[in-house]
């Protein structure tokens, strides 16, 4: 069988493009469905995405009127981040919305923080993304764990403290018990974020 | 070992004569030897200490006769082995751990930990420390450092002043891992070696540890490689890690401090989970050294006994495959 | 082809006697990572149970003219296709459960029970019987995954479908059960059960 194969003369039927016509129709075929589907839902799961931090933002900076809300897209040393800078309904600025995201305890956690108009002062902060221990680290979602950063200053650092070690004090936030790296990485994605954009809002 | 019908039987080597070398006179003797712990929780932590063993031994062995039951025998209660299971598990929980946690620790101890593997022998893991394995998982927040606080605003009603003072200590580990070398007096001092201190049960005191510890020894119930190894790792990678003027110290307050004495001793030497050889056990106990010091520096626990002894019990089997002992006359065949 | 099982047959196996889950062992990886409440795993089936459907549908619709030594490439083009537009689905009209189940939605493409059932069955079936299995085999890994998800959620959150079930009051959630130690004790204590029914009945 094997001889007869190799000593059989090439004919048209053994090119690879020939053998492959079903396959090749069906990708065509396929890739038609495809592009149909995200025509049609494409701009659906765009807007969910807007969404999912539209919501975020009345939390973040109070009295802010989201259908007034502008995007900027801010570039420092080769980096890209979109702030989005928030009015209310009668188009006074309240302030500042700006995505942070770094290296938690387990995963990547993504954040949102929102500044006052001189972007001088958190107004709040909030967690879009996180894979934190449950029950400890997850915690950082919470709104107890979350509020401390309310009226922090943002041109200096934040500073975490440990359980008992006395009360916080000004930029001191309170860490979660038993989740001090969670508790720490919230604060350092924040520092970070500020110090390399805050600068830029205006 | 239970005896069968037949009055004769063969076994494999070794062919043991001394009656004495059963598996229930092993256990007897460790839990003689931890007679001296005991005392010193329940007369540290009270009748926190009484409570936590007496949940533990009563769900251990409900645990044991329900799971052998369940297996289609007859439960062997009176091996003791459980018994040992459940006193290591009390010692090895803060003093503050809910009733739940001890329960739910000792049922995972004896099912997961021991009756999935095929019972008493069979298992690859401590039982104990699988148990509590589940538990700091399960019920993190109330086996973390801040657990074995007396909570500042608690009552101090039924407790006297000086049970209250040492709960309201922070455990030497918590200080260890601050990394504050203010505390060294006090984690060097008397107070660790008698027992004046926060901590799991079993930690309460150095002295008693190493009463108990002796006691195996001599009786050659736990061999002396496991706990000499062990603590000696412990010491020389705590100093390692630690490197500057502080390592000596910081080698001594790891080794006196938390767990190690009763790993060493009681936890790590259990011979079901170790290497067969010499050779092999002081691997075993120089692997259980580095991993809990690296685990206590570098983690985010203040403890990494357990870790530590649950990583080594999963070596033990390439252990024993590196370590197979020469046949006398042995000669290497050449290539 | 005589000896293929009935369409009826097949679905009924899919469920308990090869389930997938618990007889075939396939789909171990979206078992063990989406089990942590009971609505990821109800979409997560529903979603394997629809591309299972599409990719039999097609397969065994173009058995007699798939190439054998090409045909795992028309299987995987086919599986591909159908788990992107089950993605867009769930990324459009179900965008919470799409961002909860992350990356293990556009992994549906390597979930062997899948490319099994597409060698299994609907390459060498005719159409009903290739429909039934896909439905059967969907079933019986929503089984699978629910009984799973039903003891990690309620033993770790205290809900069950996101109600509360074990109030706070008396319950204290067990956290290891939401993390993947969980999945794998839940997932061999099950297993053990199931094994253990199964061989009670074959004493009887």
């Amino acid at each position: 069988m094997s001889e007869e194969n190799s000593t059989r003369k090439k004919s048209w039927k053994d090119n690879y493009l020939v053998q492959a016509w079903l396959i090749l129709l069906m990708a065509a075929l396929y890739s038609a469905v495809l592009i149909l589907v995200q025509l049609n839902w494409g701009p659906i799961i765009k807007e969910n995405q807007r969404q999912a931090t539209y919501s975020q933002i009345p939390i973040l900076v109070p009295n802010t009127d989201v259908a007034n809300v502008v995007e900027k897209t801010l570039e420092k040393d080769g980096k890209k981040v979109v702030a989005y800078q928030c009015f209310d309904a009668q188009k006074n600025p309240t302030g500042w919305v700006l995505p942070a995201s770094g290296q938690g305890f387990a995963d990547v956690v993504d954040l949102l923080v929102g500044l006052d108009t001189s972007a001088s002062k958190l107004t709040g902060l909030v967690v879009i993304n996180q894979k934190e221990t449950p029950g400890l680290g997850n915690l950082i979602k919470e709104e107890s764990f979350r509020k401390q950063f309310i009226g922090t200053a943002a041109d200096q650092d934040i500073t975490v403290v440990k359980g008992r070690d006395g009360s916080p004090e000004k930029n001191e936030i309170r860490a979660l018990t038993g989740a001090t790296i969670s508790s720490q990485s919230v604060c350092d994605i924040v520092n970070n974020t500020l110090k390399t954009w805050r600068e830029e809002l205006k | 070992m239970s005896n069968t019908q037949l009055d004769l039987y063969v076994t494999s080597s070794p062919h043991l004569s001394n009656s004495k070398l059963s598996t229930r006179w092993i256990m007897l003797d460790v839990i003689i030897g931890l007679v001296p712990v005991i005392g010193m929780s329940f007369y540290v932590f009270r009748w926190y200490a009484v409570w936590q063993i007496g949940l533990c031994l009563i769900s251990c062995l409900s645990a044991e006769a329900v799971f052998e039951s369940m297996r289609g025998r007859r439960p062997h209660l009176e091996d003791c082995s459980a018994i040992v299971t459940a006193l290591i598990l009390a010692l090895s929980l803060p003093w503050s751990a809910p009733w739940y946690v001890s329960v739910v620790g000792s049922i995972v101890a004896i099912g997961l930990g021991k009756t999935v593997f095929g019972g008493l022998g069979c298992n690859i893991f401590n039982p104990a420390m699988v148990g509590r394995a589940f538990a700091m998982l399960g019920f993190s927040s109330q086996m973390a450092a801040g657990a074995y606080l007396l909570p500042a605003d608690a009552t101090i009603g039924g407790l006297d002043k000086g049970l209250a003072e040492i709960l309201t200590q922070a455990t030497p580990m918590t200080l260890l891992k601050s990394g504050n070398t203010d505390y060294f007096t006090q984690l060097i001092s008397q107070t660790a070696l008698i027992g004046q201190q926060n901590g799991s049960l079993g930690e309460a005191s150095i002295i008693a540890l190493l009463i108990g510890g002796i006691y195996l020894l001599v009786r050659k119930t736990v061999t002396w490689d496991v706990p000499v190894s062990a603590l000696i790792s412990t010491f020389v990678f705590a100093a390692l890690f630690n490197m500057g003027p502080h390592a000596f110290q910081f080698g001594m307050a790891h080794v006196i401090n938390g767990a190690i004495f009763l790993a060493a001793f009681f936890i790590a030497s259990d011979p079901v989970t170790n290497p067969i050889t010499t050779k092999g056990r002081i691997i075993f106990g120089v692997g259980f050294g580095f991993f809990t010091v690296l685990l206590r520096c570098f983690s985010s626990y203040p403890e990494g006994v357990m870790f530590s002894i649950l990583l080594m019990n999963a070596l033990v089997p390439m252990i024993n495959r590196m370590t197979i002992p020469k046949p006398v006359g042995f000669v290497k065949p050449a290539k | 082809m005589n000896d293929q099982p009935t369409a009826l047959e097949r679905f009924w196996r899919g469920i308990i006697p090869e389930n997938p889950t618990y007889r075939q062992v396939l789909g171990m990886c979206p078992t063990l990572a989406v089990t942590t409440n009971v609505q990821g795993a109800i979409t997560m089936a529903a979603a394997t149970t629809f591309v299972l459907v599409c990719a039999n549908i097609m397969v065994s619709l173009l058995r007699k003219i798939i190439k054998p030594h090409l045909r795992i490439l028309v299987f995987t083009l086919t599986i591909a296709t159908f788990v992107t537009i089950a993605d867009y689905f769930l990324q459009a009209f179900m965008p919470e459960m799409s961002a909860q189940l992350g990356p293990y939605i556009p992994l549906i493409i390597v979930n062997c029970i899948i490319i099994s059932r597409c060698e299994v069955c609907a390459s060498k079936q005719s159409l009903v019987p290739a429909i039934a299995d896909g439905f059967g085999q969907g079933l019986g890994f929503l089984l699978g995954l629910c009984s799973i998800a039903v003891v990690r959620e309620l033993l770790g959150s205290g809900t069950l479908m996101g109600y509360t079930v074990l109030s706070e009051n008396f319950w204290v959630n067990c956290g290891i059960m939401i993390l993947p130690p969980g999945a794998f004790l839940t997932l061999g204590c099950l297993m053990a059960f199931f094994n253990w029914i199964g061989s009670k009945k074959q004493e009887n």
